[in-house]
């Protein structure tokens, strides 16, 4: 073949410039650490890439919803806690009350103690949590237990999704827990208790036992309840962070440069990019011609 | 042969040899001009007349391969045409970046994932505020994307108006030059630098668009370019860009004064061709996917709104305005007029009479980020846009191999045209040496002649 300036030329600008093409790319990727620059460098890997850092951020705000039900259910938790202890005193004060040497003027006070008590634990039904009043199902800006401890609230569930398809229950049940719906009107129980106190009656009192103790264990079980949602929690809350790790782990190997890898390659290209500029300068040198 | 037949056989060596050495520095002198094709002197012996036996000049030849020539006309259209749609669709391209964050997928994702927290907390007037905006900031992502798009294929038509003209001015300067190469051959003139000339403009034009050149029977140059015939001999027609009633961009040939005629579909490379298939292929069929995306999710987001209840109590309101076909959803996709500034209007509640807290309906729009609402009930709204984004980067891709293919095809017969007729400065040292060396023999002859004539002379004085 027949070779003119031109192609002499041409061939090693050519060369060049390809070498310098790639030798930028690389550059490219070893600086950034990223080998999905643009979505053409690798389109599987780039929609990829897309779905990746959607889960992930849908996975971000599974945690958030996890730990916002996580923390409506730590109160509940209390606050049934609380009424639960109250039911204890109850309990001593129907069994003092039931007692037939007790004067009028011991049960008048007891009964005023249960007053105190009732009010107390009307307080604790009407406690807020992050999205309202905890206790009314969905009627949540408006308190669900008037001063009497009558319930106008509702027994509808606040779903919330807290992982993919798992949804679950955000507000105790405030019916199930205080009112006859869950077998026995707590505030109910407490009127009559306080009633037969009043009525300075030992068997009126005594008859009241067994529904302090219903009310006890019912307010008991709510509680544990809203413990068994924690529990639950803490295992949906693993497995969120388990997956975020992994949709992590996938978006770095999907996505980022091998460090060795690009390193070679760079270095590899740098010594062809010096070798090639040695190999131009010579061929270009005008001692090519005779002369 | 005389002694004067000897001086004026030395003449006409010297006066060949200068012409040689004359065209041996035209080709050094033109050793980096683009497209010039190296000359040889052409010397034939004169046999005829009294002069027989002395050398003459019979002028230059071009060494051109005509076939490397047509072919290489034809690879550099189809390589700039390659190389016009990659460059062009860089810009599409970056409009899918969501590895930059440049991307839909950030806010689309963001706006299911506020109606979760709407979900979570269907009372607080923050979560309420931040699912609109978020809404809000999806649908002007979308539109803002679909703009970008449109003002994309804006652009393109004007740049493709621009080529036009180039390919105009090209064209009818190819067509003056034939015509006065004509006239100079009739004239018995060198039209070698005319030729030079044409064929510049012909490799420029055959960067525009499309070229086909041939020789017709009477040595006239053709152009056909497009499925139609742009240059014949001294008439060239003119290429005008126009669009079609869907926006298509259509390119129409005409010769002056005469009827146009559509050439769209001929059209295959050439920077016109990279345009038109940046602008008319692959950018509409991206705008299509996005249409189609933001008129899925539109619909789906609107038909679960509007079974919901607001805080006032009120059903059937949309959350977004989306058009009634797929055709321009992207673009016009925006917040209901009714629910802008609204938060208390979003339909969190399932039922009328369902409390405050009632979140039901927010649960189930949350639960469309994760439903197979897109690509024909196949897809989920994230995956459907990552196959977007996928689609995006092989058209690029796909761009990018096939110019640098296009790019390697032409470098070869580029080379095939160079070896053949290209300056080889080794060669012409070679004849510049070889035609000085004649010129020296040449004058040798003269001045031995010269010498033998006045040796003869003097033997005559008395």
């Amino acid at each position: 073949m027949r070779i003119s300036e031109g192609m002499r030329y041409d061939m090693v600008g050519r060369s060049l410039a390809d070498l310098s093409t790639r030798q930028a790319e690389v550059a490219q990727q070893a600086s950034s650490g990223q080998r999905v620059a643009n979505p053409s460098d690798d389109p599987v890997a780039a929609a990829e890439l897309t779905r990746l850092s959607a889960a992930q951020a849908h996975t971000t705000q599974y945690q958030k919803a996890s730990s916002s039900v996580r923390g409506d259910a730590q109160i509940a938790e209390g606050v049934l806690g609380e009424a639960g202890d109250s039911f204890a005193r109850l309990r001593e004060i129907a069994l003092q009350g039931a007692n037939d040497t007790m004067s009028a003027d011991e049960r008048n006070s007891l009964a005023d103690e249960v007053k105190t008590i009732k009010a107390h634990l009307v307080g604790l039904a009407n406690t807020k949590g992050s999205n309202g009043y905890l206790f009314g199902g969905t009627q949540t800006d408006a308190a669900p237990f008037d001063g009497t401890g009558a319930f106008s609230g509702n027994d509808d569930a606040h779903l919330v999704e807290v992982s993919q398809g798992v949804s679950v229950r955000a507000n105790p049940s405030g019916a199930l827990a205080f009112t006859a719906a869950g077998g026995n009107d707590v505030f109910a129980t407490m009127d009559a208790l306080e009633s037969g106190l009043r009525a300075n009656s030992s068997s009126a009192v005594s008859a009241t036992l067994d529904g302090v103790e219903a009310a006890r264990s019912q307010i008991t079980d709510a509680r544990a309840q809203s413990g068994l949602l924690t529990d639950r929690l803490d295992t949906t809350d693993a497995a969120l962070s388990q997956a975020q790790t992994t949709l992590g782990t996938r978006t770095i190997a999907v996505g980022q440069a091998d460090p060795y890898q690009t390193y070679s390659d760079l270095t590899r290209l740098n010594n062809a990019l010096t070798q090639a500029i040695s190999v131009a300068r010579t061929t270009l040198t005008p001692g090519g011609q005779i002369g | 042969m005389g002694l004067s037949d000897i001086l004026s056989t030395a003449r006409d060596a010297l006066a060949a040899q200068q012409y040689g050495l004359g065209v041996a520095g035209q080709n050094v002198a033109n050793v980096s001009t683009p497209g010039y094709a190296r000359r040889e002197a052409l010397l034939s012996t004169q046999v005829l007349g009294p002069n027989g036996g002395t050398v003459k000049v019979d002028g230059t030849r071009q060494v051109i391969d005509q076939f490397t020539e047509h072919r290489l006309y034809a690879t550099s259209a189809q390589a700039s045409g390659a190389d016009q749609r990659n460059t062009d669709l860089a810009s599409v391209e970056a409009l899918f970046n969501d590895g930059q964050n440049q991307g839909i997928s950030d806010s689309l994702q963001a706006m299911f994932d506020s109606f979760s927290a709407l979900a979570s907390n269907p009372t607080d007037v923050t979560a309420r505020s931040t699912a609109l905006n978020k809404a809000d900031a999806f649908a002007q992502k979308v539109s803002s994307t679909a703009d970008s798009l449109a003002s994309f294929q804006t652009e393109e038509l004007n740049k493709a108006k621009g080529v036009a003209a180039e390919i105009n001015t090209k064209a009818s300067g190819i067509a003056d030059l034939s015509t006065r190469i004509t006239a100079a051959q009739a004239q018995g003139q060198d039209a070698a630098d005319l030729i030079d000339q044409r064929t510049q403009l012909v490799t420029g034009l055959s960067d525009l668009v499309d070229v086909h050149a041939f020789t017709d029977g009477q040595g006239q140059l053709v152009i056909q370019s497009s499925g139609t015939t742009l240059v014949e001999g001294g008439t060239s027609r003119q290429l005008s860009i126009g669009t079609d009633t869907d926006g298509t961009m259509t390119v129409l040939a005409s010769s002056q004064g005469g009827p146009a005629t559509d050439v769209t579909k001929g059209l295959t490379g050439g920077k016109l061709g990279g345009i038109r298939d940046a602008r008319d292929v692959d950018a509409k069929a991206v705008m299509g996917q996005l249409d189609q995306l933001a008129y899925d999710i539109g619909t789906a987001v609107n038909t679960q709104h509007a079974a919901g209840y607001g805080q006032d109590g009120t059903s059937g309101r949309n959350l977004f305005s989306v058009t009634t076909g797929v055709d321009g959803a992207a673009r016009s996709l925006a917040l209901d007029p009714d629910m802008v500034g609204n938060p208390q209007f979003l339909a969190a509640s399932g039922t009328v009479a369902g409390g405050a807290g009632d979140s039901t309906n927010a649960n189930a729009l949350a639960a469309l980020g994760d439903a197979h609402i897109a690509g024909g009930g196949n897809r989920t709204a994230i995956e459907a846009y990552s196959d977007i984004v996928g689609d995006v980067g092989l058209r690029k891709q796909s761009a990018d191999s096939d110019s640098k293919t296009r790019d390697a095809m032409k470098a070869q017969v580029s080379q095939m045209r160079e070896s053949a007729s290209g300056v080889n400065l080794d060669e012409e040292m070679v004849s510049l040496t070889k035609f000085q060396r004649a010129y020296e023999a040449a004058s040798k002859v003269l001045t031995t002649a010269d010498q033998m004539l006045g040796d003869l002379m003097s033997s005559l004085r008395p």
